[in-house]
């Protein structure tokens, strides 16, 4: 498939700190790929590099081709930008904020008409339009900014927490507007949402110190994990002489505790009877057993210990 | 570009209708109240015999676009830049960073103007002005030409400085030199010798010297005019640059 996006080589420091180390890749068109990872990781500074809101210290970023340091103002009309902090501007309505970037992407009345009247339906905005952008929530800013950046129709949507502030009632029609953008635009974003992550099921790049250390759909990331399950058992009193011996039961993956709840990763549900075996004369009051999602594989990814 | 930010601008207005029409109004009168009918008590007469509040009437006009660009700028290039919103936003749109400027300015232009025809109204409605049609076009030239560079010396500041303890104790030392060091409202001959000729050479105060030059003699100064509009493009472009870097773009 054509490439949307295409990074070469790709750097950012700041100070003497490495932000993004030589990342090379590329988004395909019309596709929806969700970026995660640690706080601090170089998230969100990728975002910026490909919405043009920084620029590498190296490397290059080519939007539909065309390298967006040199062919700047054409590569600006492709792309959509809605950041993490809220930028509207506070003395203007939510409509006047939209409509300002309308005016200066020289966006045709009929069609800011059309988009606007799309947008704020599907987000349920139209009722706030009216309102100053310091007047109202979080959440109402966030769907404005995200309508602000469709509204000169751009091929490419660079999202920094789609649905950060919004309530759930919002989340959902936040998703389902951008479930339905997919395919027609390339959407690339951040969230520590995981749960949002899983549901939007496309590509996911994980990043870590600034590197693409996992790539793939969400089913091709825990093909590694398939056989593993998460096992949980809370105990009355998890002494340290118990958990000690449990963590030493040599079919137990990763095992860790938190307060009474011993939590460990077992390839064959079988594992699970090691456990209870080993602590049979301890009092239980919760097991759980479940199957592995991205959660359990980042925190096991950053942990530095792996499933393997 | 300019459109677009002209209709901010009005939007801005309307949605701030009444404060903002109370200071428009209140500006030329307290600026009347506080410089020309104390300062005509002090100095009776310009060096060329002219009554003072005639004389002042220009600098004035000066003054008073020099105090309704400040915010303006302040608004654009500070205030919305350090809390991290709209700036960046208008950075990302099809536009160099140098058409953002000079359109930023060119609509503060055009509201500072604004501001000029309501206090020559107000101020000519105290004291009669004899001052032809001609006479008041290259006025017009000059305080254009005038606040393209102060505009961007206002960019500067704004872009520069990232703290508010610090823009506000530059705004107050920049104030004193738009009020006192440009011959606004004292002639460059009150201060001291040698001094004087240092304060010409200030690029803010070439504009009112090209029209007090033409004022008095008929001469337009074509070199001044010229200097004055390259320093005012270099500075647009200079400050693009300084955007740039800020923004780390």
């Amino acid at each position: 498939m054509e490439a949307s996006i295409t990074l070469k080589k790709v750097g950012k420091l700041i100070g003497d700190k490495t932000i993004l180390a030589g990342l090379s890749f590329g988004i395909e068109r019309g596709s929806l790929v969700a970026i995660v990872g640690l706080n601090d990781s170089g998230k969100s500074e990728l975002l910026k590099l490909l919405s043009g809101y920084e620029n590498p210290n190296y490397g290059q970023v080519f939007i539909h081709g065309l390298d967006m340091n040199k062919r700047r103002n054409e590569t600006r009309k492709l792309l959509g930008y809605v950041s993490f902090e809220n930028d509207l501007d506070p003395w203007l309505t939510l409509e006047q904020n939209i409509r300002f970037n309308a005016n200066l992407y020289s966006v045709d009345d009929s069609a800011y008409d059309k988009r606007i009247k799309k947008y704020s339906e599907a987000l349920n905005l139209e009722p706030y339009l009216n309102q100053f952008a310091y007047r109202v929530s979080g959440g109402v800013q966030k769907k404005t900014m995200l309508v602000r950046a469709l509204i000169h129709d751009p091929d490419i949507l660079v999202i920094d927490e789609p649905t950060g502030y919004m309530d759930a009632e919002s989340i959902r029609l936040t998703w389902d507007l951008i479930k339905d953008l997919k395919g027609d635009k390339s959407i690339i974003y951040v969230s520590n949402s995981l749960n949002e992550i899983e549901s939007a099921h496309d590509r996911i790049l994980v990043f870590h110190e600034g590197r693409i250390i996992m790539d793939g759909h969400l089913d091709k990331l825990l093909e590694s994990t398939l056989d593993y399950h998460q096992f949980q058992i809370e105990f009355d009193d998890l002494t340290d002489d118990l958990y000690n011996s449990l963590k030493n039961i040599s079919t137990l993956v990763s095992p860790n505790r938190m307060d009474n709840t011993f939590h460990f990763y077992g390839r064959k549900r079988t594992v699970f009877f090691d456990a209870i075996r080993a602590a049979s004369d301890q009092m239980m009051i919760d097991l759980n057993v479940k199957k592995l999602g991205l959660k359990d594989l980042l925190d096991s990814e950053f942990a530095g210990r792996g499933l393997e | 570009m300019i459109s677009a930010l002209l209709n901010r601008r009005i939007w801005l207005w309307k949605n701030r209708l009444v404060p903002s029409l109370f200071l428009l109004l209140l500006l030329p009168i307290i600026t009347f109240a506080m410089i020309s009918l104390p300062f005509k008590n002090i100095i009776r007469f310009s060096l060329a015999g002219i009554p003072y509040d005639i004389w002042v009437f220009p600098g004035i006009l000066f003054v008073i676009s020099s105090l309704i660009l400040f915010p303006l700028i302040y608004r654009e290039y500070f205030e919305l830049r350090i809390h991290r919103k709209v700036l960046i936003n208008l950075t990302l749109t099809p536009h160099s960073k140098a058409t953002f400027i000079f359109s930023s300015l060119i609509v503060s232009i055009l509201e500072a103007f604004v501001a000029i025809i309501f206090s020559t109204l107000v101020y000519t409605s105290f004291i009669p002005i004899p001052i032809n049609l001609f006479n008041m076009l290259f006025l017009v030239f000059c305080l254009v030409l005038y606040n393209l560079l102060l505009g961007n010396l206002f960019i500067s500041l704004s872009l520069v400085i990232d703290t508010l303890t610090t823009m506000l104790l530059a705004t107050f030392i920049l104030f004193l030199i738009v009020l006192f060091g440009n011959g606004f409202l004292i002639e460059f001959s009150f201060f001291p010798l040698g001094f004087d000729s240092l304060m010409k050479l200030s690029p803010l105060a070439i504009p009112f010297q090209i029209y007090q030059k033409f004022n008095s003699t008929g001469i337009i100064d074509h070199i001044s005019i010229s200097i004055s509009i390259a320093l005012a493009y270099i500075w647009v472009l200079l400050n693009s640059y300084i955007l740039k870097i800020k923004l780390r773009q």
